[in-house]
This record gives C-alpha cells, structure tokens and sequence, in this order.
C-alpha cells in the first residue's frame, strides 16, 4: 500500500502546470470550440469494441459476464453535449451507430441480446433508453429466418427467459437479507463482509452435508429400521445433557460415528443391495473433492479481483481515499460522523507520510527490525509452548489410561480451545506494536500466525489420536477398541467447546466493558470493536474442525451448520446491542481506530480465502494420513479387518476389472501416483506462464501511460500554436525554441505554414 | 407487498427488466418505498427531489443533492422510472463501468463533464465536512491526485482519465452499492 511514489515523468510536467491550466480554460473561443468537438470527449466506442469481439468469434459466449461488460463500454453521452443538443438528435445518433455495428443487427438471438445488453449498459435515463430500443427494432432489418433459424430463436429467447426467472427467485430467497442490511448499515462494509463470509461458509455446507446424509448416514438407518434393530442400544441409554457436550455415552454407538457402520453390503430397502464401505469411501471422496473445487475456484476469483484486476502498482493511496473513500451502503448517522472522521484522520496520516519523505533515520530503522525480530522470537515462543502444552497433555493423559472423570477428558478440548480462542487477540496485540506502516501487513502476519497456531495445535492432537490406531494389542494391553470413534468422539468435543467458549468470551468482554464504562473510566477506554480478523478466523478454524472430524463423524457438517446459524445470530445482537457506542471525542477516535475500516472489502475477501483454503488443505493433508497409513480397528467400522482404508480402492479395482475393464484401468490410472505428480507439474507450469504473460503485459501498460503524457504534450503544443495563430501573433513566441526535441518539427511547422486569413 | 403485484403486468416488468439491472422482486420493493414517501402516490407522481433526500438510504450521504440532480431529468421533481434508474446504478449487479460512469457525475459539481481541482475540492470538503483540512493540506491533496490521474496534463481529469485511475482502486465497485 506504500504506493505513493512520485511519477518521474509527470515531475518534469510540474512547472508547465499552471501555464497549461490558464490555457485550457483561457475563454479562448477557438480552442474551446475545437476542444469541445474533439472525438475524445464524444466518445463512441461501439464500433471498435465489436470489431474485437467479432474477431475472436465464439469467444464472445465463453467470456464471463465480466469480460463481456468490460469489452463493450458504454457509450457516453457528455452531460454538456446533452444540455446542448436536442433528445431527438442524440437517439438517432445512438441508433445509426448501433445499426452500423453488424455484430447486433444479424437477425440472431444472440445479436438481439448484444443489442439489448448495449443498449441496458448506457448510462442514460430510462425514457431514452426505451425510445432507442424501439427505434432500434424498428430499422433492424430482420433476416428471413428458416424454420431452423426460427426454432434457433424462439428456443434462446425462452432460455433467456426462464434463465431470468431461475435469477429472480434466487434472490428472493436470498438469506438473512434483512439483518445484513441493518449491521451494513450501522457499521458498514468491512462487518459486511464477516457476515458474508460466514453465509457463504453455511451455504457452502448445506449441499455437502446433503451429500453425506443421504448415501451414508441415511441407507445405514434404513438398513437397521428394516433389520428391525434398535436404532438406539436398550443399555445404558441413561441420558444426562452431558452426552451433548461429551459425544459419548449412547452416541458412540449410533450412526454419529463411524464405528457403527457395517462393512459389507446392507439392505436398506428390503431386495437392494448397497455395498457400505464403497459407498462410504466414494462419498467422503467426493465430500472433499466437491469442497476442494468450490473453495479453489473462490479463492481463484477472489485473488484475481483483489490483486490483478486491481493494479497495485498504479493505484494511489489519495485518489482511493477520496474517490472511493464513502461507503455507500452506510445509513445511521453514527456511522457516518465515524466514517468521515475516518476518512479525516486517514487523509491526514497519508498527508504526513507524503511530506516527511520516507527517508528515517538509520537508528530508527534498526530499532524497528530489532522490535520485529523480538516480537516475531515472541511469537514463535508461544507457538511452541502451547504446542508443548498440547503434548504434555496427551502424554500424561495417555499415560493414565482411560479416565474415569469426566473433567479429566474434557481438560484437553477445553485447553485447546482457549489457546486458539486468546493467542490470535495476543498476536493481535503484537502485530500492532510492531508498527508496520500500512495496517494490512500486520494483519496478514497475524492471519498467518493465528492459522500456524492452530494448524501445530490440531497436528499435534491428531498425532496422539492416530497413535491409538497404530497401537498394537500385542505389546500395549491398553488399545482402544475403536479408535475411531475417539478421534470422532474428540473433534465433536472441539467443535463443541469451540462454540461455547466464544459464546462465553463475547459476552464477558462485551459485559465486563459495559460494567466499567458505566462505572468509571469512560473516557479512556475504548470500546470493544468487532474485531473482524479474530472472528473471521474462529469461522476458519470451525470449519477446518468440521472437514478434520467428517472422515469420522459423518453428522459433525450438520451440527456445524446449526452453529453456524447460531453464531449468525448472537454475533449479529452482540455487534448492535454492545457495539454501536459512537467514538464522538478525539481522544477515543484515536483508540477506537476500528478494524473496520482498514479493511478494504475485496482484499478481505481474498485474505478469509487463502486462510480457508490453507485451513482445508491442512484438514485434507490430516485424513490423507487416516486414509493412507493409519491401520483400522479390526472390531468396526466400514474398513474393519483391512490393512489401510485405501485397501478398498484396490478391491474396487479389482471388482471393476472383472465386470468392466476400462473403468478398471480408468480408475487405476487416476489413482497412480506418476498421473498425479505428472497433472501437479502441468499445472505449475500453467501457473508460470500466466504469471509471465501479466508481467509482461504490466510493462505494456506502463509504456503506454508514457505514451499518452507524451501526447498530452503534444496537444498543449498544437493548441498554443493555433492560438497564436488565431490571435495573428505570426513572430515565433519564445517557447517554440525551448523545446529542443521540437526544433526540427518547428522548422517544418513554420514553412508549411499557411498565412491567416483575416 | 400485495397490492402493488396488480399495479405492473407481467410485460411491463419484464420491460423493466430490460433496462434495468434489476430483478422483478428489487423493483416491487423499489416501487413499495416509493409509495411511502408521500401520501396518495401512483405510478405516474412526479415527487420533489427534495423527497428523494430523505430517503434512509441516502439520508447520511454527503453527495445525496448530487444524486438527486443527477437522476431527476428536469432538475426539480423525480419520478418512479427515475427511482428504478438510480436503483438499478446502484444495485449489486450493474457492472463496473455504470458504476464510474454515475460516480463520474456525481463528482462533476461544475457539470461540465471534467472533474477540475475546484470539483476534487468540493468532494474532499464533503466527505470531511465534520472536520475540514486546512488550506495547505488541501493543495497537496489536490495537486497530488491530479499529478497521479491526470495524464495529458490539461489540469482536468477527463473521464477515461477518471476511469483509468478509479478503476484500479479496489473499493469504489463494492463500496457503491445501496440496498434497499
């Protein structure tokens, strides 16, 4: 963001300024007439955009909606030329251009769809636009369409349609509309954007948790109702609310776990056969795969929005502030007196740092390395201890046996979760004492630092949980009988804890600061701010829990959305009840500096991207290990007696090679190691070549930036020259010899010459 | 909601939809607020723009004078049709290039299709209205905006200039939205 570098060239432009300045608006009427006819400022850029369009020919209906709009600019009408000219006159100039660009008056649907989207895409009001279209169908001369090219036509006219529909009822079913727009509202769009987030995480669970319930959780259950076992065991069904919160008792026999899940075939239908292990494997398979591409081509989007349609390099901190600096969306008055005070304060601090030029001193740079590398050590420090805490937990409890209290088992999921509910506040703390200049570095080593924490904290769990599936019964008399179940059994915990714990936190901090505030120090304190980097992480981390514990717990996706819905809810009540204390006073402006409004909307989205996915690759990498190396428990579960769980997808071969040879090798190409490694390096050189490609193109631009600066000069010189002209100044002014790059051309201009004639 | 699903046919909403970007439901709701912000209210009532500025959306807006000068076409009364356009500039899916278009007009406080150093003050004074900068800073603002955008160096910002440089910031597309 440190992007307010001085362009060299324009320095040189500096001095010119005023004297262009006291040109350009001189009064003079021939330069104004001519400036005001120039074909710049009456822009009609149809014709050319088509041309390119026509050019790549079925390019057009691959091209995203985005694409599509950005290669057919609108046609400006200037809001002079409109006070000047008759309405009359500029729909008929509107029509003959649209008429005189053949890629819409072809007849064609697709023409006529062009024609209206051009026609849609005019910034002009609703009456004109509607004359131009019925002028525009009026003239377009429709070719004699076959039978075929009338079938061709009436066929897309109705996808359009029911397309429409399909849009329409979309967004009337569009989730939580009304409580988002309230929080945007009062808060505007950095909150907007956690509350997003968090709908686009549900809706992301909803199908996948379909997925898992209808071909495992659902045929098992049919299978036992028509078995006519009791779903729920006779014994020991003395249910205490404790099992909620523990997962075990009676639970662990249920189909909440995968213990309970047959290995065979089942009948859940009486006369069908369902082969459970496949369809268990199959299903989590595709779970993941299904996830895999949805958060891949999100996060692919969302990168490309924040970092390469946004040119860094060129974008200036001044002109985002002040053009782009008002949130549109705010509506309370609160918010907005905080958004201008915002925008005041981020001008001002932009301001200093252009005059005080970066040059600090020696001892001041070293000083702040210095700082960083402490505060980085200091992180690192607290990275490993709670991860040896982590560890001397397991190990003591591992050495124990199995517990009887129940306080005991809950020690660790309790701990774990407090670790990664206070560590990021910390981290948040120390990003700020670092004193980066832009805020947004700080925030990413937090991000980053935050996911690392809970990634060592979740590696080391799993390491203790998996090792009770490697334990072997003939050295350690102490096995679990069904690991699994407890690995299920402890990420329900976490997830469990999870919620409680911040439910917790969230109204203690919010209580403890209303308490005191009503109390005594008012004044100074700040309020507690919706810290948006925290909140979005507790989200990343969630998930990440729910995708570990899936391979295990095939209900865990369900009660991961019903938390979800209830986070919605409480975060949504505690941001308005607690959070809309308006910080009126300088004083507390300065503390109450918000996270909010560092955020900018589209790089957010692109940060929350990247840590879910690095969160789901680190919940994939986890069960990769269960599926590849882990042995199952010989007495359950849908892989009992197996060597590893990846054994099935041999016997899947095998089975398919005997009824249907070619999905068999298909299916045990896509699965060989050499194939996979083989797509991986395509796939990095892909990534090059586009990296290559931009950079290059990046150079273009910059060229051609030059290029206009230089005619920008070109014009001034020509405009000079034609006033003098006109005012029948004919003894050469002083500044035609200045320009030495213009001598030869000033020869040329001089004995071409044409005398005025007055 | 009921009544005003009798007041448009099927063809004139589809003909809306033509032209605006917005989907059938946006503009039963648009229509809906437009009733309620005077009495005795129908589809052909021309309102007085001063209404438009009450509007809970635009109340806090440091540019809803611009606003409603730019989408009322004689420049005194704003209609439905005028409403739906402004809606329809503003709503989640116009594409980018409405969107400058319409932040262009808006800045342009002199209307004459250039935004000068006088319209950049204007929109800097309007968005720190609360607590202005003073002289000295203002001048640095300004000239080291126009030195950044202005790029055939005419001292205006003419809108493909305009275009050049807002586009590459990141928020103006997300932050110009009102939702109703």
């Amino acid at each position: 963001m440190d992007d307010i570098h001085v362009d060299s060239v324009s320095v040189n432009l500096l001095t010119a300024a005023a004297d262009k300045q006291s040109l350009v608006r001189s009064g003079h009427s021939v330069t104004d007439t001519i400036l005001r006819g120039l074909p710049s400022r009456n822009l009609c850029r149809l014709e050319s955009s088509c041309r390119t369009l026509d050019s790549q020919g079925s390019a057009y209906s691959t091209r995203s909606a985005h694409d599509r709009r950005h290669a057919f600019p609108t046609m400006r009408i200037s809001s002079v030329a409109s006070r000047e000219r008759r309405h009359e006159d500029h729909t008929v100039d509107i029509v003959d251009s649209i008429l005189s660009t053949t890629c819409m008056t072809d007849g064609t649907a697709r023409a006529e769809r062009r024609c209206s989207e051009a026609i849609r895409d005019m910034a002009m009001g609703m009456a004109m636009k509607r004359s131009v279209k019925l002028r525009t169908e009026a003239r377009i001369h429709r070719q004699k369409r076959g039978c075929f090219g009338e079938l061709k036509y009436s066929t897309a006219v109705k996808w359009k349609r029911f397309k429409e529909d399909v849009n329409n009822l979309l967004f009337s079913a569009e989730l939580w509309r009304t409580p988002l727009l309230s929080v945007t509202g009062k808060f505007g769009s950095g909150v907007h954007s956690y509350f997003l987030f968090l709908k686009y995480i549900l809706l992301l669970n909803i199908p996948t948790c379909l997925l898992l319930m209808t071909f495992i959780f659902i045929p098992h259950v049919m299978h036992r109702c028509t078995a006519l076992e009791q779903i729920l065991p006779s014994q020991n069904l003395d249910f205490t609310g404790l099992e909620l919160i523990t997962g075990g008792g009676f639970l662990s026999r249920t189909e909440m776990y995968q213990g309970v899940y047959a290995n065979g075939t089942v009948q859940p239908i009486p006369g069908y056969n369902y082969n459970m292990k496949m369809s268990y494997l199959l299903t989590m398979v595709a779970y993941y795969l299904l996830c895999l591409i949805v958060i891949a081509s999100s996060m692919a989007r969302s990168y490309r929005k924040a970092y390469i349609e946004k040119d860094v390099s060129t974008s200036n901190a001044f002109i985002s502030k002040v053009f782009a600096g008002w949130d549109y969306g705010v509506t309370s008055s609160e918010a907005a007196l905080l958004k201008q005070k915002s925008i005041y304060f981020s001008l001002q601090e932009l301001l200093s740092r252009y005059r005080t030029t970066e040059r600090r001193s020696l001892l001041k740079v070293v000083e702040l390395l210095v700082w960083r590398v402490l505060m980085t050590l200091l992180s690192l420090f607290l990275l490993t201890c709670s991860c040896y805490l982590v560890h001397l937990l397991q190990y003591t409890k591992s050495l124990q046996g199995t517990n009887k209290k129940l306080l005991d088992g809950l020690l660790i999921p309790g701990c774990v979760t407090l670790l990664n509910q206070l560590l990021p506040a910390l981290f948040t703390f120390i990003a700020r004492k670092e004193g980066y200049n832009s805020a947004r570095g700080g925030l990413i080593l937090t991000m980053l630092r935050s996911s690392t924490l809970h990634a060592l904290t979740l590696g080391t769990l799993m390491y203790y949980w998996y090792r009770d599936g490697i334990c072997d019964p003939k050295k350690n008399t102490r096995c679990p009988s069904c690991w699994e179940v407890n690995v299920g059994k402890n990420v329900y915990q976490l997830v469990i804890f999870d919620f409680l714990l911040s439910l917790v936190i969230t109204f203690f901090t919010e209580f403890m600061w209303k308490v005191l505030s009503s109390v005594c120090c008012r004044k100074t304190m700040s309020p507690p701010q919706f810290g948006i980097v925290g909140n979005a992480l507790e989200l990343v981390h969630s998930q990440t829990l729910c995708w570990l514990g899936a391979f295990f717990c095939p209900v865990l996706p369900l009660i991961v959305i019903l938390k979800l819905v209830m986070i919605f809810y409480i975060k949504k009540v505690t941001v308005i009840l607690f959070g809309d204390v308006p910080c009126l006073q300088l004083s507390a402006m300065r503390n109450c500096r918000p996270s909010m409004n560092v955020w900018s909307t589209s790089r957010a989205w692109a940060h929350f991207m990247l840590v879910f996915f690095l969160g789901f690759c680190t919940a994939l990498c986890s069960t990769g290990v269960a599926v590849f190396m882990v042995k199952p428990s010989q007495g359950c579960g849908p892989f009992r007696k197996q060597q590893s769980v990846y054994d099935t997808v041999n016997e899947l071969v095998r089975y398919l090679m005997m009824t249907q040879h070619w999905l068999g090798t298909l299916v045990s190409l896509v699965t060989a190691p050499g194939i996979i490694a083989g797509v991986l390096v395509a796939l990095c050189t892909v990534v090059y070549y586009a990296k290559t490609l931009a950079s290059g193109k990046q150079q273009v631009v910059q060229l051609l930036r030059e290029q206009v600066m230089m005619e920008g000069r070109d014009k001034t010189f020509l405009l000079k020259l034609l006033q003098s002209i006109a005012s029948n100044d004919v003894s050469a002014p002083s500044w035609l010899s200045c320009s030495t790059s213009s001598g030869h051309a000033d020869h040329t201009i001089r004995s071409g010459f044409i005398k005025p004639t007055t | 909601m009921g009544s005003s699903g009798s007041v448009f046919s099927e063809e004139e909403l589809t003909a809306y939809q033509d032209v605006t970007y917005l989907t059938s439901q946006q503009i039963l709701r648009v229509y809906e607020r437009f009733t309620q912000l005077a009495d005795d209210v129908g589809r052909d009532t021309r309102l007085p723009k001063r209404l438009i500025s009450e509007l809970p959306e635009l109340r806090v807006n440091p540019f809803r004078d611009r606003i409603a000068d730019i989408f009322s076409p004689d420049g005194e009364s704003i209609g439905f049709e005028d409403l739906l356009d402004m809606m329809s500039v503003f709503c989640e899916q116009a594409p980018p290039s409405i969107k400058l278009e319409y932040a262009f007009r808006i800045y342009d406080f002199d209307e004459d299709d250039m935004l000068s150093e006088g319209d950049i003050a204007t929109v800097v004074r309007r968005l720190t209205r609360e607590s202005p900068l003073d002289d000295r800073d203002m001048k640095q603002l300004v000239g080291n905006i126009m030195k950044q955008a202005d790029l055939d160096d005419d001292g205006l910002l003419s809108y493909a200039e305009f275009e050049h440089a807002v586009y590459k910031a990141p928020d103006l597309i997300h932050l110009f939205k009102i939702r109703m």
